[in-house]
């Protein structure tokens, strides 16, 4: 999408799931306190080119319409579902170390942690038991008295909202700069101590680690963007791996091209993936389509597809693995 | 063999309130308000006034889980407020309880005339609209019970949604002090009322004592960035300058209004709604030549769903282009 030349100055923010297409710039947007050595930096992008498409990763992209392509990534958020075996090791529901995401990727990078499966992840969000770990979130401007970098905070809580929203979590976990203290705390994180005596932060800025829990939040006031996550009820749909996918991209506009390349299907494949997922509805919920319900003759087919996207925006627990 | 019933799962989903909503809406109209029986009567008439008003932002959120005409579980409502009731009402300093009573007081007798669209636009293009929430409740209000917190997070998103894209001022909003903790989450300071509030003629209007909140631009700019008011403050212009009309039919279609519904509502035939929607497409591509990529410009009418996708994708975040702005000097 390119713009006109009268208007640049208007920043035009939207967040939406990063593709492959993104990774060089996304690059930019790992925070220095990471404290990533040269060596792993180097072998991220193709670590993200595995990871973009598992499920387990949950990554919101910031982007500026109004600036030229290749400068518009702004801000960049990282999560990922974590296994419980993970958890301990790392001690997440206790004191961990500082540098939690550096070690996240270094397990990753030499392959002694995998993203948990589709499956696996269904059996743990309808057992209550998901743990849902921020690796980072930074955006290009950072000045907090800066209108734009206030903008980006503001966009980069829709996009927190919008990723982690519909799990049915144990647990959140993110650990972040000291800095950052009451942007965490006023989205409704509780700062827990590190382990006493542990190795100093990576990147050598002062971190903070965070936590909060499904009973914790459940106990407190709706109203707070953390808190409002855990809200959670169980889906109705049952939809498959892929329909849940297509669904998701497609909150966020992919055209039908991207969607097929993403979900490596043909245009025919593409279609039957829509025509499933309404017989699916129309199974669970007969009285979904109202009058267009049962008409298969194709010309509804972008009405039924606007009506299930109104819905599940909504209701993102349908968008979420569920075993 | 007996089957056991479970509860249905609850499907709740927020979208802007309907002439067809007004009798179920009227339950949820809240007992502190104070309004009497007269007034309460008068109130669906004047509803069916309210509901295409520019300056009235009114949200429901619905179980549809639930049999048809039970399914509204609760109701929002917020009104731009021109900046001389504002100030006779004593909003930016501290007021005489009962806002809501002698807000529709004020709609029934006349005295108060919602603001039109191009008074919201010019106020809106300098910075100085007031939104004042007037009431909302749920059919539910147990605190502690997890359909009514759904309730509650899903009435931070209606009101996110409805208020966002506006360049306010001010927010104000009176409520019960059972909704304090709520209300300070989403990011409102507590005021006084004016002394002697819950006195004599000042009584509380439904008997409950009440409270009273309100957050401006400026103190929103200093606050954290994450509360539910801090979003809603946050504006940039719009680009697009849309007229009311293709600005009314964005916003009820992100909530997935049928055609057969949204013609009505506008006031238009099929053909009229088909070309409110290519009004809009040549307007954005007018303002953004890029945006619809490449063969945007093909008018050929197999790209129009996809067009629709994409213009629904877009201001669903920027809801700036949905709200009236006039800018002219």
């Amino acid at each position: 999408m390119s713009l006109g030349p009268a208007r640049t100055l208007l920043p035009r923010l939207r967040h939406r799931p990063p593709g492959r297409d993104d990774i060089p710039e996304l690059m930019s947007l790992l925070p220095a306190w990471l404290g990533l050595d040269p060596v792993a930096r180097q072998a991220l992008p193709a670590l993200w080119e595995r990871l973009v498409d598992e499920p387990a990763l949950i990554a919101g992209l910031t982007e500026d319409l109004s600036r030229p392509a290749g400068e518009r990534a702004q801000a960049l958020g990282v999560g990922m579902v974590l296994p419980q075996a993970l958890v301990r090791e790392l001690r997440l529901d206790a004191e961990p170390e500082p540098g939690i995401a550096r070690r996240l990727y270094a397990g990753l990078l030499s392959g002694r942690w995998q993203p948990l499966g589709d499956k696996d992840i269904g059996r743990a969000n309808a057992r209550g038991e998901l743990h849902l770990l921020t690796l980072h979130f930074d955006m290009r401007v950072r000045g907090l008295d800066d209108p734009m970098a206030r903008s980006l905070m503001i966009m980069g809580a829709e996009t927190f909202r919008a990723g982690f929203s519909g799990y049915r979590s144990q647990a959140m976990y993110f650990e972040n700069t000291v800095a950052s203290a009451g942007w965490m705390q006023m989205n409704g994180f509780l700062r827990r101590p590190y382990q006493p005596g542990g190795q100093q932060a990576p990147g050598g800025e002062p971190l903070a680690f965070y936590r909060l829990t499904r009973a914790e939040a459940l106990g407190a006031a709706p109203g707070s963007t953390v808190r409002d996550i855990f809200d959670h009820h169980a889906p109705l749909f049952g939809f498959s791996a892929t329909q849940r996918q297509l669904l998701w991209l497609s909150l966020f506009d992919a055209p039908d091209e991207l969607l097929m390349q993403r979900l490596d299907v043909s245009v025919h494949g593409l279609k039957k993936l829509w025509r499933g997922l309404y017989e699916r509805i129309e199974d669970a919920a007969p009285e979904f389509f109202g009058d267009a319900a049962g008409d298969n003759e194709g010309r509804r087919g972008p009405e039924k597809r606007r009506q299930v996207l109104a819905y599940v925006r909504q209701r993102p627990e349908e968008l979420r693995p569920w075993a | 063999m007996n089957r056991v019933l479970r509860p249905p799962i609850p499907r709740l989903r927020h979208r802007p309130s309907l002439r067809e909503d007004i009798a179920e809406c009227m339950p949820l109209l809240p007992a502190w308000a104070g309004l009497d029986a007269a007034t309460r009567a008068a109130l669906p008439t004047l509803w069916e006034r309210l509901c295409d008003e520019p300056s009235v932002l009114s949200s429901v959120t619905e179980d549809l889980a639930r049999p048809v005409g039970e399914r509204l579980q609760s109701w929002g409502v917020a009104m731009i407020v021109p900046a001389a009731q504002a100030e006779a009402w004593g909003l930016d300093g501290e007021p005489r309880p009962g806002l809501v009573k002698r807000a529709y007081a004020a709609l029934l007798d006349g005295s108060w005339r919602p603001m039109a669209e191009r008074e919201i636009a010019r106020d809106n293009a300098r910075g100085e609209l007031r939104m004042l929430s007037m009431h909302y409740d749920m059919r539910e209000r147990d605190l502690a019970s997890p359909y009514v917190q759904s309730l509650l997070v899903m009435g931070v998103e209606s009101y996110r949604a409805g208020l966002s894209g506006y360049n306010l001022r001010a927010m104000y909003f009176e409520n019960h002090p059972g909704a304090e903790p709520w209300m300070l989450n989403t990011g409102y300071l507590r005021r006084p009322h004016a002394p002697g509030a819950g006195e004599g003629e000042d009584g509380w209007p439904g008997g409950e004592p009440l409270l009273y909140f309100r957050l401006t631009r400026e103190e929103s700019r200093h606050s954290a960035a994450t509360s539910t008011l801090r979003q809603i403050f946050d504006h940039h212009p719009p680009l697009f300058r849309l007229s009311p009309t293709q600005r009314r039919l964005l916003w009820l279609s992100l909530f997935d209004d049928h055609d057969e519904t949204l013609m009505p509502r506008l006031q238009v035939s099929i053909h009229g709604l088909k070309k409110l929607w290519r009004g809009i497409y040549e307007r954005i591509e007018d303002q953004m030549p890029g945006f619809f990529g490449e063969g945007g410009g093909a008018d050929d009418g197999k790209r129009g769903p996809e067009k629709r996708r994409q213009v629904l994708a877009y201001v669903r975040q920027r809801l700036e282009e949905l709200r009236p702005w006039d800018d002219a000097r």
